[in-house]
């Protein structure tokens, strides 16, 4: 990356766990599944999801741009702007927001109405229906004047945002980048992944013997990314250092993966040298680790390959469900949040890895980790997208 | 950073067929030219147009390696009959959706998914979505990749669907008739791909020889962004400009910016699918005139405005 390092700034998420990163720094380590019933769509099938309070669906003026989404986006990213600019950032002058979704539960309830035969909800397809719609919210909301952009790569989303946001930092677009994602959940989610037989009425157990499949979630998680020479030169200390991001394509199928995971591995191979980091100097990997049967193996086998069974591995989905477009964005929170504990939070939901998942879980009550710890990031989607993102915690001499 | 276009692949309505007034759909995908039967019978419409757009491209700059370039797809509706029949089938069925195929197709990346298997491909494939102003912020991604050396080239493939099935059911529901969207948003089926490199593209390649000078976009009034970004046009320039508002006062105040002639400025409407695009097939023609030697292509939605800047 030609070596301009990028700094994280400022973290903000929201989730099932709560509003916060508080609320999430807390959930990982109580490991308090709050998973329930679906509350909010009325659907005749039986499934468990991660639903945000409603404290987490932000409130603001900007009403002919509302949506679910934009409503989860701009909590988390309220809160990484007040916490970054209160430690000394300025505002941000760039977006990259992901999201699977964008405004299509608007679009839900204009379609219902139509097919119902009512007069259809005053509705703006371009302002609330469209996946830029949480994008126009954010950057007006945070008066985000420079660049913005749409990333939506299924579960990938806020993952390849925040690795373009970091490329518009090396590249010189801007200074401060705003970068994440989120998204809420919809009826076309819900009812999708349960005719894909992939959702069920029990919890997911990531990497586990028993895997019953994913547990849907909705959240969102942004990240402020900076010059790190900048942070460093105004004495601000950052949080961790984003310091590579690998992007690759399966090339196999739809929505499965090859079952050697090697479109995975081609990612975080990506990742890895972008950062300079060997294999052995890996800390930890926050996996995608949905819980189904096919993605945990797959990913099982491409860590086995880079790393064999020394490095521990987790996912976050055990707490805050499968987010899909605001999976990579929360999971990064959650590694920022790791690397200043100096910790790594238990694999939550199982302890005990499936035959066919040869890696090494994170235990019960998580591990302590030491200083220069990399973590490994790692996130996939539909369309065969893979992206891998590696932080580091600040070295000695930063 | 400069990126030099080596092919261009299109298919759109007036150049593969001619336009209906009123409907804005193509009536003929040939996609059977291009991709085998069990491949392209997993496509929803958009991958369809986007894959014969692709192979056009790929064609035009003789790109024999599959893992050649990385794969960027823009759009602002996604596959949006395959959208709305999964909300349909939602409706009906109290919550389910009754055909499991189309949930693949379902996801805005579905036709780069289809890109990458179908082409063998395994780079690093992004789809991106800012609305109206949807192509730009494809080329912006392109960039981006090149800027951190994520690839040498890009496919970059850009344009949305209008499946006539829906666009009937629409106007049945009472939705806004199709018509008027078709003409208010200067709406066009269709697609337009482009292989991008960050290196010229050698002697021979391509039907296209070009580079873009400058992109990028800002939450700004066109003629302030502008300004702040210090765009300078040559007397020889062209420029389209493609907004749902303004018109002729956009045309004056891009004059006095630009200090160029009104009449090198043409006002294209909002334009979408291929109409977004329209501009990007211009490039060809301003090519191969003598009078035009650079194109500045600025979009404006809402308070957003976005630009690309080509030359020679």
């Amino acid at each position: 990356m030609g070596k301009k390092r990028i700094a994280v700034t400022g973290i903000g998420v929201v989730s099932t766990a709560g509003r916060g990163v508080e609320a999430l720094r807390r959930g990982l380590d109580k490991a308090e599944r709050v998973f329930t019933p679906s509350h909010r769509h009325d659907v005749d099938f039986d499934v468990t999801v991660g639903e945000a309070g409603a404290d987490c669906f932000e409130e603001h003026d900007h009403h002919e741009l509302d949506s679910p989404t934009g409503r989860l986006c701009l909590s988390a990213a309220r809160e990484c702007i007040s916490s970054a600019v209160s430690a000394g950032s300025g505002e941000p002058d760039g977006l990259v927001l992901g999201t699977s979704t964008g405004g299509q539960s608007k679009n839900e309830e204009a379609v219902f109405a139509l097919l119902a035969g009512d007069n259809p909800p005053t509705f703006n397809y371009r302002a609330q229906g469209c996946m830029a719609a949480p994008s126009r919210l954010v950057s007006r909301d945070l008066n985000i004047i420079g660049p913005q952009q749409t990333v939506s790569t299924a579960c990938t989303s806020s993952a390849n945002a925040i690795a373009l946001g970091g490329a518009w930092i090396t590249g010189g677009r801007c200074r401060r980048v705003l970068a994440g994602g989120g998204d809420a959940l919809c009826y076309t989610t819900l009812s999708s992944f349960h005719i894909l037989d992939l959702t069920g009425p029990e919890m997911c157990r990531p990497f586990g013997p028993e895997r019953p499949g994913l547990t849907l979630g909705e959240g969102a998680g942004f990240l402020l990314l900076e010059p790190m020479d900048d942070v460093l030169a105004s004495g601000r200390r950052p949080l961790a250092e984003l310091r590579g991001f690998g992007m690759s394509s399966d090339a196999h199928h739809m929505t499965a993966p090859p079952e050697d995971g090697r479109g995975a591995e081609r990612a975080i191979r990506q990742a890895l040298e972008m950062a300079e980091v060997n294999p052995d100097e890996v800390t930890y990997v926050n996996a995608h680790g949905t819980g189904t049967r096919l993605n945990d193996a797959a990913e099982a086998a491409a860590i086995n390959r880079l790393f064999g069974e020394r490095v521990p591995v987790m996912s976050c989905k055990g707490l805050v469900g499968h987010t899909l477009g605001g999976a990579g964005g929360i999971e990064a929170v959650a590694s920022v949040i790791s690397l200043q504990r100096q910790h790594m939070f238990e694999n939550i939901g199982e302890f005990r890895a499936s035959d066919d998942c040869p890696v090494s879980i994170v235990p019960a009550g998580g591990l302590d980790m030491k200083d220069r710890s990399v973590v490994v990031s790692n996130s996939f989607a539909f369309g065969g997208n893979n992206c891998s993102l590696v932080f580091g915690a600040l070295q000695g001499g930063d | 950073m400069r990126l030099h276009i080596h092919g261009i692949g299109t298919l759109s309505l007036g150049l593969d067929e001619p336009f209906v007034q009123g409907t804005g759909s193509l009536q003929n995908i040939p996609i059977g030219d291009y991709a085998k039967p069990g491949l392209r019978r997993k496509f929803g419409r958009l991958a369809k147009l986007y894959y014969v757009a692709a192979a056009r491209a790929i064609e035009d700059a003789r790109i024999e390696d599959p893992d050649g370039f990385a794969i960027v797809t823009s759009t602002a509706l996604g596959e949006a009959s395959v959208s709305l029949n999964i909300i349909a089938q939602i409706h009906e069925s109290r919550g389910k959706v009754l055909s499991p195929r189309l949930v693949p197709n379902s996801v805005h990346n579905s036709p780069a998914g289809h890109l990458s298997i179908g082409k063998k491909n395994h780079s690093p494939a992004i789809t991106v979505s800012q609305g109206w102003l949807s192509a730009e912020a494809g080329l912006m991604a392109a960039e981006d990749l090149f800027q951190i050396g994520m690839a040498e080239k890009a496919l970059v493939v850009f344009g949305d669907e209008a499946d006539p099935s829906w666009s009937e059911r629409l106007d049945e529901l009472g939705a806004t008739p199709w018509a008027e969207r078709v003409a208010s948003e200067a709406f066009q089926e269709g697609a337009v791909a482009l292989v991008v490199g960050r290196e010229p593209g050698g002697r021979g390649l391509g039907t296209v020889s070009a580079r873009v000078e400058r992109i990028g976009s800002q939450r700004d009034k066109l003629v302030s962004v502008l300004e702040k970004n210090r765009i300078h046009v040559g007397p020889r320039a062209e420029i389209r400009v493609r907004s749902s508002a303004g018109g002729e006062t956009i045309r004056e105040a891009i004059s006095r910016g630009l200090g160029i002639d009104r009449s090198r400025i043409h006002l294209d409407g909002p334009g979408l699918g291929t109409a977004q695009a329209g501009a990007f097939i211009a490039l060809q023609e301003c090519i191969e005139r003598t009078d035009c030697e650079e194109l500045l292509l600025l979009g404006a939605e809402m308070d957003e405005t976005a630009f690309v800047h080509w030359k020679r």
